[in-house]
Formats: structure tokens, sequence, C-alpha cells
């Protein structure tokens, strides 16, 4: 190592490294709490554009941080600097592979985007809405008000589920499984009526029903936005009781699960 | 050539076209709005003028009394002239459609009376949701004489059985041979035609053509044309006259009023800021801005006395009546906080013109409880207001605002 490559650490430098720190770490937690703030205070079109830029600002943060504290430290000529960084490297590579991996799958994340704040997203068997980008993970809230964490090194070999991309709508599917012996055009009609008339249906989007005829009876999928993907739930449900009532105004018996099912 | 056109005259919906805002109005707007919207609760600053204080109500109707329909009843005869006495089959049914606080019901009821034309007005909620058999075997009735039905957007509801009936009555009119009129309110119309095409079943509506700036400048004078001479109308900001004056301008409303004819303005004549403004924010609904223009008048305090004296002896002398602008008015906002459930019941209400509580209940995901408890919150925020008879509508000094929140938030708005 060339000698006089770290700098005399006075008292001073220190006040510095620990103002710079104490700065970033008040800037990371004013965007933490600025922008989800803006975004319910904004129209609801742009929370899906002001959420995605919080890791983009804290990346922001934490590199401009670090090239202040680096020179004061080591002397910054280009030999310091690669010597200090080889060795930095290969010790934290050993040490934290998996949580370097999942730092820089996280940089990538921020330019490729597979999910964003406010997307609905699926990775392995957790499902929930985005609701914070970190460095090392992505947390989601379930539908049952469970936070989960996951590492962003699961980017490299996991098959990644969004439902929305960035939009606000994304397409709800309420099932209806009927005896066979209907009229099924008048069930199509009365399912498209239901959705028609939902009061959180997305009118500008298109409205489809599938009708499946399977052993057992005739499995309807109605298809359908809300306005707001984080009603989706909700509007599933009101698809769903509204339908029953529906179909049972029209004598329609549901289907009778098969013997192999039960 | 200075050639004076029509104060109200019906233009097909397509060639509707909301005033356009000034740019700099468009920017103000933006940023207050936003600025609203974080801090719903705060109080439009006053300029300080703390010498003028809110106009007495019996003033208030002689400075601005309530606009009569008889000019929109006029120039919608007019426009209905090629329309009553056409043989064309294909062109049987006429649609005039317009947004809230147009009284397009009241405009084409009053139509029909004058004419002696059959009316009927619209079914129950349980017809509508029953079908409607008895009250459309009274509508599909043959009859030489035109049919009326002034309020074809209480003729749905948003329900799995609450367009059937409607769907019965497209369907009818698409065949029929009896001339037919119809007056729809535009949210309605908006949802028709996206859920059942009624844009593409029925002819293209006429609609009010909007209010814009030039208009404006004409209209409000002649609100209080009855004491002409009385009130002078000032800018609260720079004490100047709002209104241009016209030297036959006096002579001409007499003489339009003798022929009984339809006023006239000039759109040749400068349009003062103020009323490119009003008319940009109230979209060119002249209900909105007749509400606007009531709020914003005001008197000063040291005349108090001079309105005892003017009241007393009927006097001819000039009053000055000061005119806040628009912007400075403290007028409901919609908070960017409002949840779904909030905006699920405007929606709905603007839907359907009006709703009882117990019916937004029957219509929505929530319960009862949960509908008071939301309409109370926006009452308290001016966003609805409720009559007599229990039903909950729209203020129209709340109007633009919701509409814009509307828009804003991906929810289906009219095209005015």
């Amino acid at each position: 190592m060339p000698t006089g490559m770290i700098k005399e650490i006075t008292g001073l430098s220190i006040l510095e490294i620990i103002l710079i720190i104490a700065i970033a770490w008040f800037l990371l937690r004013f965007v933490q709490w600025f922008l989800p703030w803006l975004a319910t205070q904004a129209p609801s079109r742009l929370r899906l554009h002001l959420l995605p830029l919080m890791p983009i600002f804290q990346l922001l943060i934490v590199v401009l941080a670090i090239v202040n504290i680096i020179p004061l430290i080591i002397e910054p000529t280009p030999e310091n600097f690669l010597a200090i960084s080889g060795a930095v490297a290969i010790a934290v590579g050993f040490a934290f592979q998996d949580y370097i991996s999942s730092l820089v799958a996280g940089i990538v994340t921020i330019y490729e985007r597979p999910y964003r704040v406010g997307d609905w997203i699926k990775i392995g068997e957790a499902y929930g809405e985005v609701t914070a980008v970190h460095f090392r993970a992505v947390e989601l809230v379930t539908p049952d008000d469970t936070v989960v964490l996951i590492p962003h090194k699961n980017l490299w070999d996991t098959t990644i589920y969004n439902d929305n991309n960035g939009q606000r709508e994304h397409m709800c599917v309420a099932d209806f499984y009927l005896h066979p012996e209907h009229d099924a055009e008048e069930v199509r009609q009365k399912l498209r009526k239901v959705a028609l008339t939902s009061p959180y249906l997305q009118l500008k989007r298109p409205i489809v029903v599938i009708v499946h005829e399977r052993p057992w009876g005739t499995h309807y999928r109605l298809k359908a936005y809300p306005i707001d993907g984080r009603d989706q739930f909700k509007f599933t449900s009101d698809l769903t009781v509204r339908g029953k009532a529906a179909l049972a105004q029209l004598d329609v018996r549901p289907a009778v699960a098969p013997q192999a099912v039960i | 050539m200075q050639v004076y056109k029509p104060l109200w005259e019906y233009i097909t919906m397509p060639q509707f076209q909301t005033p356009p805002a000034p740019a700099r109005e468009v920017v103000r707007k933006e940023v207050t709005s936003f600025w609203k919207r974080l801090h719903p609760t705060r109080l439009i600053k006053r300029d300080g003028r703390n010498q003028l204080c809110a106009i007495p109500p019996y003033l208030l109707n002689r400075a601005a009394p309530p606009p009569n329909l008889e000019q929109t009843v006029a120039a919608l005869e007019q426009a209905l002239e090629g329309w009553r006495y056409s043989k064309e089959s294909a062109s049987v049914v006429k649609v005039v459609v317009g947004p809230p606080g147009t009284s397009m019901n009241q405009i084409v009821t009053c139509l029909a009376q004058q004419n002696n034309w059959q009316t009927i007005g619209p079914p129950t909620t349980q017809e509508i949701l029953a079908g409607g058999d008895r009250w459309l075997e009274n509508v599909t009735r043959d009859d030489i004489t035109p049919l009326v039905l002034p309020q074809l957007g209480k003729c749905y509801l948003r329900h799995q059985d609450g367009l059937i009936l409607i769907s019965r009555l497209l369907d009818w009119l698409q065949t029929t041979k009896r001339r037919c009129l119809l007056a729809c309110d535009s949210w309605a119309w908006a949802y028709l035609s996206n859920a059942l095409q009624i844009d593409v079943m029925l002819p293209t509506p006429l609609t009010l053509a909007p209010m814009d700036g030039a208009r404006l400048q004409f209209w409000l004078p002649t609100l209080a044309s009855t004491h002409r001479g009385k009130f002078v109308f000032r800018d609260v900001n720079d004490g100047r006259q709002l209104f241009t004056t016209l030297d036959n301008y006096a002579e001409r409303i007499e003489q339009n009023a003798q022929a009984g004819q339809i006023e006239r303005y000039g759109d040749w004549v400068g349009v003062n800021y103020y009323f490119r403004q009003l008319a940009a924010h109230s979209r060119g609904m002249p209900q909105v801005v007749w509400q606007l223009w009531r709020r914003s008048l005001q008197i000063s305090h040291d005349v108090k006395e001079q309105i005892a004296h003017l009241k007393d002896r009927g006097s001819k002398d000039e009053f000055t009546v000061w005119v806040q602008p628009w912007n400075q008015l403290d007028l409901p906002v919609v908070p960017g906080t409002t949840g779904t459930d909030e905006t699920m019941v405007m929606h709905t209400i603007l839907l359907h013109g009006g709703m009882t509580a117990p019916l937004l209940g029957f219509l929505l995901p929530l319960s009862h409880n949960q509908v008071r408890r939301v309409l109370h919150h926006l009452l308290a925020l001016g966003l609805v207001d409720n009559e007599a008879d229990g039903t909950w509508y729209m203020p129209l000094l709340a109007y633009p605002a919701v509409r814009q929140f509307m828009e804003h938030e991906g929810y289906l708005v009219d095209a005015f």
C-alpha cells in the first residue's frame, strides 16, 4: 500500500465526516417522508410518477455522501483510489456476497424498472403493492396488510409478475361457477351489466366476459378495470356480490363441485 | 362591420368549446389548485379592504336577480323550428343536452307548455328497477302531438337492473314516427353514451352555446336591467367600472324587448380580463357564472346608510357595488386526501343529477352509516348540499372544482 495513502485523521475531519453522514441521513429520511406525502396530496395520476423517484434520490444522496467522505480519509490520487477500492471490493465481496448482490440488483432496478412503487407484483409466494424500493430490498404490503421484504437479488433468477407495470389501472377478474343448464348469452349480458354499473369501474377500459365449459359446469370470468388499482379487492368483491345477486334473479344454479374435488 | 350576435343560441354538442382561460390564468389556477389541495382549510388571503361587507339580500336580488328562462326557451324554439315542420322520418327525435345548472328540463317543459305538447316526467325508482312497463306504455302511446321527456337522465340507475327501462325506451325511440323532444343532463348523457352508446343511437344533441367572456360582459349587466342606472359595478382591486358602456346599449335592449327578440351582444367589444377568467372557470355555464357573480358582489360599509335611503325613496341615484374577483373568493375545494368513498358518492350524485341518501346506499357498496358519514363530511366541505325532500346535489359553486378533481382522478366526466 503506498505510503501516505491514509490522511491524518484530525478532530476536524471526524467532525466533517459525522456532519456529512448526518446530513445524508437527514436527507434520506426527508426523501422517504416527503415523496410519499407529496404522492398522497397530488392527484392520483401523479402518484405513480412521484413514488418511483424515491430510490433515485436515495442513490444520489448516498453517492454524494461517499464522494464527499472519501477525500477526507484518503489522499485522492488515482493510485490510492485503485488500491483502496480493490481491497474493499475483495473484503466486502467475500463477507457480504448476497448483500452486495442485492445492492447491485437494486441499482439495476432503478434503470430496468421491473417494479416501481405503486405497482402490484408477485415474487415467489408474495403478492402485494410495492410501498418502497430500498437499496437492498423491495417492500411489499400484501392484501392481508403484511409487510414483506424481498431482496433485489431475486431479480437475477426469479420470475417477477407485475400486474400494472406503472399504470394506474390493472385488470381484475371475478369468477363465477354455474350449473351448465342455463342461457349463457343471458348470463353473459347480465354479468357485463354488473361490471358496467360498478362504481369502481374504469369506464374507458373494456369489459370482457369469458366463458369456459367444464365437465362440472360453466366457468365465467368477468374481466374489467377499476379506476384505481388500489381498489382492486373492493372492485372484485363488488363484482362478485352484485354478480351473485344478479345471477340469483336469473334462477341460475351454482355449479356443484365434482366428487374428485370434494 | 360590427354585427350583434344572439346572446342565447343552441349549437350542436360537438361545436361546444369550453371558454379558454387566459394563459396567465391557467398557470395561476394550476398553482393555486395544487396549493389549496395541500392546505384545504386555509382561507384565501384578502386584500385588506375591510371596509367592504356582504351585500344585503334584498339589494343582491336587485343587482343580480335569478335569470329568467324566457330567452333560452325562445332560442330553443328558434333552433327547433325546422324539426317541428320537418317531414323527414330520420329526424323525429331531437335531443337537448345541458350541463348541471342549465335547467334544460325546465326549458323544454316551458316550451312544451307553450305549444301544448305532451310532457311525461321521469319514472320512479321502483319503476326503473322493475323495467317500467306501465311508464313505457304511457310513453309509447301513439299521438300526433310531439312528446317531451324533460328528464332523460332520470330514467336510469347505475344498477344492474337500472338500465333495462332506458334500453327499451331507446329501442322504441329508434323506430317511432312520433316527434320526440328529449332533454338530458350532460353527466347522464356521458354515462349512457359509454354504457349504452346512446350517442350513436340518437341524433347529435343540441346544447346551449357557452357563456364566453364576450357574452358575459353583455349578459351580467342586463340581469340588473330593471334598475338600470342605479347600479355601477366596480372592480374591487382597481376601482374601474367592469362593464363597457355603449352609447346605444340601453336603446338596443329596449328595442329587443319590444320586438320579443333574443338579446344580442357584440363580440367585437374588447373583453375585460375578469370576464374571460370568469367564463373559463365556470366552463361557460350561465348558472355557475350567476352564482359566482352574486358571491362576488360587495358593498362599502360607509354606504349602509345610503342603502336605507335608496330603499326608502326609490332613488334613481347610482349605487356602487364592488366586485371581488372570483379567484379571491372563498370557494369550496376538494382536498387532496379525498378518498374513494367520497369520490364515488360525488360521482354518483353527478351521474344521476342528485340522489337521496337511501338510494346512494342502495347503489353504492357502502352501508347507510357510511353514506351518511361521507355525505356529512362532504357537506362540511361545501361539496354537496341537500334539499328539503332529502335529495343531495352538487352546489354549483363547488361544481368547477369537483369536475376538475373527477377529471384528474380518471373518472368519467361530461363533455362540457
